[in-house]
Protein backbone atom coordinates (compact mmCIF):
# COMPACT_ATOMS: atom_id res chain seq x y z
CA UNK A 1 0.00 0.00 0.00
CA UNK A 2 1.27 3.47 -0.87
CA UNK A 3 0.44 6.20 1.62
CA UNK A 4 1.18 9.89 2.08
CA UNK A 5 2.96 11.21 5.17
CA UNK A 6 -0.39 11.74 6.90
CA UNK A 7 -1.30 8.08 6.39
CA UNK A 8 -3.81 8.68 3.59
CA UNK A 9 -3.90 5.81 1.09
CA UNK A 10 -3.00 7.04 -2.42
CA UNK A 11 -2.34 3.79 -4.30
CA UNK A 12 -1.17 0.21 -4.32
CA UNK A 13 1.84 -1.37 -5.94
CA UNK A 14 1.52 -5.01 -6.90
CA UNK A 15 3.94 -7.59 -8.28
CA UNK A 16 2.04 -7.31 -11.56
CA UNK A 17 2.62 -3.53 -11.67
CA UNK A 18 6.36 -4.08 -11.28
CA UNK A 19 6.51 -6.91 -13.83
CA UNK A 20 4.60 -4.76 -16.32
CA UNK A 21 7.16 -2.04 -15.93
CA UNK A 22 10.16 -4.34 -16.17
CA UNK A 23 8.85 -5.91 -19.39
CA UNK A 24 10.82 -4.29 -22.25
CA UNK A 25 8.82 -1.99 -24.48
CA UNK A 26 10.16 -3.31 -27.76
CA UNK A 27 9.95 -7.03 -26.99
CA UNK A 28 7.50 -7.47 -29.89
CA UNK A 29 10.34 -6.66 -32.30
CA UNK A 30 13.41 -8.21 -30.73
CA UNK A 31 11.45 -11.17 -29.39
CA UNK A 32 11.63 -12.46 -32.96
CA UNK A 33 15.41 -12.01 -33.13
CA UNK A 34 16.39 -15.39 -31.78
CA UNK A 35 19.68 -15.14 -33.66
CA UNK A 36 21.03 -12.38 -31.40
CA UNK A 37 23.10 -12.95 -28.26
CA UNK A 38 21.03 -11.58 -25.37
CA UNK A 39 22.52 -13.07 -22.20
CA UNK A 40 22.40 -10.63 -19.29
CA UNK A 41 19.25 -8.97 -20.57
CA UNK A 42 17.16 -9.77 -17.49
CA UNK A 43 19.75 -8.17 -15.20
CA UNK A 44 19.80 -5.11 -17.46
CA UNK A 45 16.00 -4.83 -17.27
CA UNK A 46 16.17 -4.99 -13.46
CA UNK A 47 18.84 -2.27 -13.32
CA UNK A 48 16.69 0.02 -15.47
CA UNK A 49 13.80 -0.27 -13.06
CA UNK A 50 15.78 0.82 -9.99
CA UNK A 51 15.33 4.60 -10.38
CA UNK A 52 11.60 4.45 -11.04
CA UNK A 53 9.27 6.21 -8.64
CA UNK A 54 6.52 4.12 -7.04
CA UNK A 55 4.05 6.93 -7.77
CA UNK A 56 4.65 6.62 -11.51
CA UNK A 57 3.55 3.00 -11.81
CA UNK A 58 1.26 2.34 -8.82
CA UNK A 59 -2.43 1.60 -9.25
CA UNK A 60 -4.64 4.41 -7.99
CA UNK A 61 -8.15 3.28 -8.90
CA UNK A 62 -8.63 1.39 -5.66
CA UNK A 63 -11.53 -0.42 -4.11
CA UNK A 64 -11.55 -0.17 -0.33
CA UNK A 65 -13.67 -1.57 2.47
CA UNK A 66 -14.31 -0.70 6.10
CA UNK A 67 -13.84 -2.97 9.14
CA UNK A 68 -17.59 -3.72 9.19
CA UNK A 69 -17.93 -4.73 5.50
CA UNK A 70 -19.68 -8.09 5.29
CA UNK A 71 -17.46 -11.03 4.35
CA UNK A 72 -19.78 -12.06 1.48
CA UNK A 73 -19.58 -8.55 0.06
CA UNK A 74 -15.77 -8.77 0.22
CA UNK A 75 -15.93 -12.06 -1.72
CA UNK A 76 -18.22 -10.40 -4.29
CA UNK A 77 -15.78 -7.48 -4.76
CA UNK A 78 -12.82 -9.83 -5.18
CA UNK A 79 -14.65 -11.86 -7.84
CA UNK A 80 -16.09 -8.94 -9.77
CA UNK A 81 -12.98 -6.80 -9.79
CA UNK A 82 -10.40 -9.60 -10.05
CA UNK A 83 -8.51 -8.33 -7.00
CA UNK A 84 -6.69 -10.48 -4.48
CA UNK A 85 -6.29 -7.90 -1.74
CA UNK A 86 -8.44 -5.02 -0.48
CA UNK A 87 -7.29 -2.26 1.89
CA UNK A 88 -9.44 -1.64 4.96
CA UNK A 89 -10.01 2.05 5.78
CA UNK A 90 -11.45 3.78 8.80
CA UNK A 91 -11.85 7.57 8.67
CA UNK A 92 -9.68 7.61 5.51
CA UNK A 93 -6.82 5.87 7.32
CA UNK A 94 -5.50 2.40 6.59
CA UNK A 95 -6.28 0.01 9.42
CA UNK A 96 -5.64 -3.28 7.63
CA UNK A 97 -5.82 -5.35 4.48
CA UNK A 98 -7.87 -8.42 3.53
CA UNK A 99 -6.19 -11.04 1.32
CA UNK A 100 -8.02 -13.53 -0.86
CA UNK A 101 -6.05 -16.33 0.83
CA UNK A 102 -7.17 -15.16 4.28
CA UNK A 103 -10.81 -15.17 3.19
CA UNK A 104 -10.39 -18.64 1.69
CA UNK A 105 -8.65 -20.00 4.81
CA UNK A 106 -11.51 -18.62 6.91
CA UNK A 107 -14.00 -20.28 4.58
CA UNK A 108 -12.15 -23.60 4.86
CA UNK A 109 -12.13 -23.36 8.66
CA UNK A 110 -15.89 -22.81 8.63
CA UNK A 111 -16.50 -25.67 6.20
CA UNK A 112 -14.38 -28.10 8.19
CA UNK A 113 -15.74 -26.97 11.53
CA UNK A 114 -12.39 -25.75 12.86
CA UNK A 115 -13.33 -22.06 13.17
CA UNK B 1 10.95 -16.87 -29.77
CA UNK B 2 9.99 -20.34 -30.99
CA UNK B 3 8.31 -20.36 -34.38
CA UNK B 4 5.32 -22.65 -34.35
CA UNK B 5 3.77 -22.05 -37.75
CA UNK B 6 4.92 -23.14 -41.16
CA UNK B 7 4.13 -19.99 -43.11
CA UNK B 8 7.00 -18.58 -45.15
CA UNK B 9 5.61 -15.42 -46.72
CA UNK B 10 3.74 -12.40 -45.41
CA UNK B 11 1.12 -12.39 -48.15
CA UNK B 12 -2.31 -13.41 -46.91
CA UNK B 13 -1.76 -12.58 -43.25
CA UNK B 14 -4.76 -11.20 -41.39
CA UNK B 15 -4.98 -8.61 -38.65
CA UNK B 16 -5.59 -11.19 -35.94
CA UNK B 17 -2.19 -12.76 -36.60
CA UNK B 18 -0.41 -9.49 -35.83
CA UNK B 19 -2.62 -7.75 -33.27
CA UNK B 20 -2.17 -7.52 -29.53
CA UNK B 21 -5.11 -8.60 -27.46
CA UNK B 22 -4.36 -6.31 -24.52
CA UNK B 23 -6.13 -2.99 -25.08
CA UNK B 24 -4.99 -0.35 -22.61
CA UNK B 25 -8.01 1.81 -21.87
CA UNK B 26 -9.32 4.29 -19.33
CA UNK B 27 -12.81 5.68 -18.74
CA UNK B 28 -13.56 9.16 -20.05
CA UNK B 29 -13.81 10.38 -16.44
CA UNK B 30 -10.13 9.50 -15.83
CA UNK B 31 -7.73 12.43 -15.79
CA UNK B 32 -4.44 13.28 -17.51
CA UNK B 33 -2.35 12.17 -14.53
CA UNK B 34 -3.86 8.68 -14.75
CA UNK B 35 -3.28 8.57 -18.50
CA UNK B 36 0.40 9.47 -18.05
CA UNK B 37 0.80 6.76 -15.42
CA UNK B 38 -0.82 4.21 -17.74
CA UNK B 39 1.41 5.26 -20.65
CA UNK B 40 4.49 4.78 -18.43
CA UNK B 41 3.40 1.58 -16.73
CA UNK B 42 2.09 -0.24 -19.80
CA UNK B 43 4.74 1.31 -22.10
CA UNK B 44 2.20 2.31 -24.72
CA UNK B 45 2.03 5.38 -26.94
CA UNK B 46 -1.75 5.74 -26.77
CA UNK B 47 -4.66 4.95 -24.48
CA UNK B 48 -8.16 4.18 -25.63
CA UNK B 49 -10.86 6.22 -23.88
CA UNK B 50 -14.06 4.29 -23.19
CA UNK B 51 -17.55 4.76 -21.77
CA UNK B 52 -19.05 2.83 -18.88
CA UNK B 53 -19.72 -0.17 -21.15
CA UNK B 54 -16.13 -0.10 -22.43
CA UNK B 55 -17.17 1.17 -25.87
CA UNK B 56 -14.45 3.19 -27.57
CA UNK B 57 -14.98 6.95 -27.58
CA UNK B 58 -11.59 8.38 -28.48
CA UNK B 59 -7.82 8.07 -28.13
CA UNK B 60 -5.30 9.99 -26.03
CA UNK B 61 -1.73 9.61 -27.26
CA UNK B 62 1.57 10.72 -25.75
CA UNK B 63 1.49 13.51 -28.34
CA UNK B 64 -1.91 14.64 -27.00
CA UNK B 65 -0.58 14.51 -23.42
CA UNK B 66 2.44 16.56 -24.50
CA UNK B 67 0.00 19.01 -26.13
CA UNK B 68 -1.91 19.31 -22.87
CA UNK B 69 1.38 20.11 -21.09
CA UNK B 70 2.17 22.71 -23.74
CA UNK B 71 -1.28 24.26 -23.35
CA UNK B 72 -0.88 24.42 -19.58
CA UNK B 73 -3.89 22.23 -18.78
CA UNK B 74 -4.09 21.02 -15.18
CA UNK B 75 -3.37 17.33 -14.59
CA UNK B 76 -6.90 16.84 -13.28
CA UNK B 77 -8.34 17.63 -16.72
CA UNK B 78 -10.61 14.79 -17.86
CA UNK B 79 -9.58 12.62 -20.80
CA UNK B 80 -12.96 13.36 -22.40
CA UNK B 81 -11.77 16.95 -22.86
CA UNK B 82 -8.65 16.16 -24.87
CA UNK B 83 -9.36 12.79 -26.50
CA UNK B 84 -9.12 12.62 -30.26
CA UNK B 85 -11.57 10.94 -32.60
CA UNK B 86 -12.94 9.39 -34.65
CA UNK B 87 -11.05 6.23 -33.83
CA UNK B 88 -9.80 4.25 -36.79
CA UNK B 89 -10.76 0.60 -36.62
CA UNK B 90 -10.06 -2.53 -38.57
CA UNK B 91 -11.52 -6.02 -38.16
CA UNK B 92 -9.62 -9.09 -37.04
CA UNK B 93 -10.26 -10.90 -40.32
CA UNK B 94 -9.16 -7.96 -42.51
CA UNK B 95 -6.00 -8.54 -44.48
CA UNK B 96 -2.87 -6.94 -43.11
CA UNK B 97 -2.47 -5.24 -46.50
CA UNK B 98 -5.78 -3.41 -46.10
CA UNK B 99 -5.04 -2.43 -42.50
CA UNK B 100 -1.64 -1.04 -43.47
CA UNK B 101 -3.23 0.90 -46.34
CA UNK B 102 -5.55 2.54 -43.84
CA UNK B 103 -2.58 3.37 -41.60
CA UNK B 104 -0.70 4.90 -44.54
CA UNK B 105 -3.65 6.95 -45.73
CA UNK B 106 -4.28 8.27 -42.23
CA UNK B 107 -0.63 8.76 -41.26
CA UNK B 108 -1.00 6.79 -38.03
CA UNK B 109 0.87 3.91 -36.41
CA UNK B 110 -1.97 1.98 -34.80
CA UNK B 111 -5.48 0.76 -35.45
CA UNK B 112 -7.94 -0.65 -32.95
CA UNK B 113 -9.48 -3.99 -33.79
CA UNK B 114 -13.22 -4.64 -33.65
CA UNK B 115 -15.05 -7.92 -33.44
CA UNK B 116 -18.83 -8.15 -33.65
CA UNK B 117 -19.97 -5.65 -31.05
CA UNK B 118 -19.86 -2.08 -32.42
CA UNK B 119 -17.19 0.16 -30.84
CA UNK B 120 -15.88 -2.60 -28.58
CA UNK B 121 -12.14 -2.90 -29.22
CA UNK B 122 -10.73 -6.42 -28.83
CA UNK B 123 -7.17 -5.67 -29.90
CA UNK B 124 -4.64 -3.21 -31.23
CA UNK B 125 -2.65 -3.45 -34.42
CA UNK B 126 0.57 -1.47 -34.06
CA UNK B 127 3.44 -0.81 -36.42
CA UNK B 128 6.16 -2.48 -34.26
CA UNK B 129 4.14 -5.71 -34.08
CA UNK B 130 4.14 -5.87 -37.86
CA UNK B 131 7.90 -5.28 -37.95
CA UNK B 132 8.28 -8.26 -35.62
CA UNK B 133 6.25 -10.44 -37.99
CA UNK B 134 8.26 -9.21 -40.94
CA UNK B 135 11.44 -10.32 -39.21
CA UNK B 136 9.98 -13.76 -38.52
CA UNK B 137 8.65 -14.47 -41.99
CA UNK B 138 11.07 -12.67 -44.30
CA UNK B 139 14.15 -14.24 -42.75
CA UNK B 140 13.00 -17.74 -43.60
CA UNK B 141 11.48 -16.85 -46.96
CA UNK B 142 13.32 -18.35 -49.91
CA UNK B 143 13.07 -14.96 -51.65
CA UNK B 144 14.97 -13.19 -48.86
CA UNK B 145 17.50 -10.86 -50.45
CA UNK B 146 20.05 -12.15 -47.96
CA UNK B 147 19.76 -15.64 -49.43
CA UNK B 148 19.69 -14.45 -53.03
CA UNK B 149 22.78 -12.29 -52.65
CA UNK B 150 24.74 -14.96 -50.94
CA UNK B 151 23.53 -18.15 -52.47
CA UNK B 152 22.11 -19.23 -49.14
CA UNK B 153 24.87 -18.03 -46.80
CA UNK B 154 22.54 -15.69 -44.97
CA UNK B 155 24.44 -15.45 -41.70
CA UNK B 156 27.69 -14.24 -43.24
CA UNK B 157 25.95 -11.44 -45.10
CA UNK B 158 23.91 -10.07 -42.22
CA UNK B 159 26.82 -10.05 -39.80
CA UNK B 160 28.53 -7.52 -42.05
CA UNK B 161 25.75 -4.93 -42.12
CA UNK B 162 26.87 -1.62 -40.70
CA UNK B 163 24.86 1.08 -38.97
CA UNK B 164 25.56 3.53 -41.80
CA UNK B 165 23.64 1.21 -44.19
CA UNK B 166 20.38 1.76 -42.30
CA UNK B 167 20.56 5.05 -40.39
CA UNK B 168 18.58 8.19 -41.20
CA UNK B 169 20.82 11.20 -41.69
CA UNK B 170 18.40 13.86 -40.51
CA UNK B 171 18.87 14.79 -36.84
CA UNK B 172 16.89 17.46 -35.01
CA UNK B 173 18.65 19.00 -32.02
CA UNK B 174 17.97 21.63 -29.41
CA UNK B 175 20.36 23.66 -27.23
CA UNK B 176 20.53 22.72 -23.54
CA UNK B 177 19.02 26.09 -22.68
CA UNK B 178 15.95 25.61 -24.88
CA UNK B 179 12.80 25.48 -22.80
CA UNK B 180 10.61 22.40 -22.66
CA UNK B 181 8.06 24.49 -24.57
CA UNK B 182 10.54 24.91 -27.42
CA UNK B 183 11.41 21.21 -27.40
CA UNK B 184 7.71 20.32 -27.54
CA UNK B 185 7.20 22.70 -30.47
CA UNK B 186 10.12 21.06 -32.31
CA UNK B 187 8.96 17.49 -31.67
CA UNK B 188 5.42 18.35 -32.80
CA UNK B 189 6.61 20.18 -35.92
CA UNK B 190 8.87 17.39 -37.12
CA UNK B 191 6.69 14.54 -35.77
CA UNK B 192 9.54 13.18 -33.67
CA UNK B 193 9.42 11.00 -30.57
CA UNK B 194 12.66 12.46 -29.16
CA UNK B 195 15.17 15.23 -29.77
CA UNK B 196 18.91 15.49 -29.27
CA UNK B 197 20.12 18.12 -26.79
CA UNK B 198 23.44 19.84 -27.41
CA UNK B 199 25.66 21.63 -24.91
CA UNK B 200 27.27 25.05 -25.28
CA UNK B 201 30.17 23.62 -27.30
CA UNK B 202 27.70 22.07 -29.75
CA UNK B 203 28.43 18.58 -28.48
CA UNK B 204 25.57 16.16 -27.71
CA UNK B 205 24.73 16.15 -24.01
CA UNK B 206 21.39 14.39 -23.70
CA UNK B 207 18.05 13.35 -25.17
CA UNK B 208 14.51 14.47 -24.37
CA UNK B 209 11.68 12.19 -25.47
CA UNK B 210 7.91 12.55 -25.32
CA UNK B 211 7.98 10.11 -22.40
CA UNK B 212 10.41 12.41 -20.53
CA UNK B 213 8.14 15.37 -21.25
CA UNK B 214 4.94 13.76 -19.99
CA UNK B 215 6.79 12.56 -16.87
CA UNK B 216 8.02 16.15 -16.32
CA UNK B 217 4.35 17.22 -16.65
CA UNK B 218 3.30 14.68 -14.04
CA UNK B 219 6.14 15.66 -11.68
CA UNK B 220 5.13 19.32 -11.83
CA UNK B 221 8.02 20.81 -13.82
CA UNK B 222 7.18 24.20 -15.32
CA UNK B 223 7.24 23.99 -19.12
CA UNK B 224 9.60 26.98 -19.19
CA UNK B 225 12.52 25.14 -17.54
CA UNK B 226 15.53 24.37 -19.77
CA UNK B 227 15.74 21.00 -21.52
CA UNK B 228 18.85 20.01 -19.57
CA UNK B 229 16.70 19.85 -16.41
CA UNK B 230 14.97 16.68 -17.55
CA UNK B 231 17.15 15.26 -20.35
CA UNK B 232 18.50 11.72 -20.29
CA UNK B 233 22.26 11.78 -20.23
CA UNK B 234 24.62 10.56 -21.61
CA UNK B 235 23.32 10.19 -25.15
CA UNK B 236 22.89 6.56 -26.17
CA UNK B 237 24.91 6.41 -29.35
CA UNK B 238 26.94 4.18 -31.63
CA UNK B 239 29.49 4.66 -34.38
CA UNK B 240 28.29 4.74 -37.98
CA UNK B 241 30.74 1.94 -38.77
CA UNK B 242 29.56 -0.30 -35.93
CA UNK B 243 28.01 -3.65 -36.88
CA UNK B 244 24.23 -3.42 -37.08
CA UNK B 245 23.80 -6.48 -34.83
CA UNK B 246 25.76 -4.76 -32.04
CA UNK B 247 23.71 -1.59 -32.38
CA UNK B 248 20.49 -3.62 -32.17
CA UNK B 249 21.82 -5.34 -29.03
CA UNK B 250 22.59 -1.92 -27.56
CA UNK B 251 18.98 -0.80 -28.13
CA UNK B 252 17.56 -4.03 -26.71
CA UNK B 253 19.66 -3.83 -23.53
CA UNK B 254 18.77 -0.16 -23.04
CA UNK B 255 15.08 -0.72 -23.97
CA UNK B 256 15.17 2.19 -26.40
CA UNK B 257 13.88 2.50 -29.94
CA UNK B 258 16.60 4.75 -31.34
CA UNK B 259 20.32 5.29 -31.17
CA UNK B 260 22.04 8.45 -32.25
CA UNK B 261 24.87 7.75 -34.65
CA UNK B 262 28.24 9.45 -34.34
CA UNK B 263 31.20 9.67 -36.65
CA UNK B 264 34.44 8.28 -35.31
CA UNK B 265 35.78 9.90 -32.13
CA UNK B 266 34.52 13.35 -33.06
CA UNK B 267 31.25 13.02 -31.08
CA UNK B 268 29.57 14.61 -34.08
CA UNK B 269 26.08 13.13 -34.46
CA UNK B 270 25.47 12.26 -38.09
CA UNK B 271 22.28 10.22 -37.96
CA UNK B 272 19.66 8.22 -36.08
CA UNK B 273 19.09 4.47 -36.15
CA UNK B 274 15.65 3.13 -35.24
CA UNK B 275 15.04 -0.42 -34.01
CA UNK B 276 12.19 -0.83 -36.52
CA UNK B 277 14.38 0.16 -39.47
CA UNK B 278 17.24 -2.02 -38.23
CA UNK B 279 14.94 -5.04 -37.80
CA UNK B 280 13.32 -4.49 -41.19
CA UNK B 281 16.71 -4.23 -42.88
CA UNK B 282 18.13 -7.25 -41.11
CA UNK B 283 15.06 -9.31 -41.99
CA UNK B 284 16.24 -9.44 -45.61
CA UNK B 285 12.78 -8.57 -46.89
CA UNK B 286 12.50 -8.59 -50.68
CA UNK B 287 9.50 -6.20 -50.46
CA UNK B 288 7.48 -8.40 -52.81
CA UNK B 289 4.70 -8.85 -50.24
CA UNK B 290 2.79 -5.58 -49.81
CA UNK B 291 3.00 -5.82 -46.02
CA UNK B 292 6.78 -5.67 -46.10
CA UNK B 293 6.66 -2.19 -47.62
CA UNK B 294 5.50 -0.72 -44.35
CA UNK B 295 6.27 2.94 -44.05
CA UNK B 296 3.78 5.15 -42.27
Amino acid sequence: MVTEANGRLVGMLSMYDILLFIRPKHINIWGEMSDLELSGLFAAACRRGKGTLVGDIMTTDLTTITPDTHLLLIIDIMIKKHVRRIPVLEDDRVVGIVYLSTVFDHLLDKLTGVG
Amino acid sequence: MPVIDQRHVLKGLTVQEAMRRQVIHLPQEANLEQAIRYAIKFKVNAILVTDSEQRALGVVSKTDLMGAYYAGLPLVTLLAEIMVGPILFCHRHDSLDDALDLMRQSGIHRLYVLEDVPDLAVGVLAYPDIVGLLYRYCRRCERSILRLKNGGRQVEQEEHFRVRDVMTSQVTSFPEGASLMEVMEGLATYRLAAGLIKGSAGLPSGVVSKTDLILAYKHGFHAGVPAKTIMNSPVQDCDQDEYLALAIQHMIFSDIHRLFVCKGDSQEIVGVLSLSDAARFRSGTCRACLVSRIAV
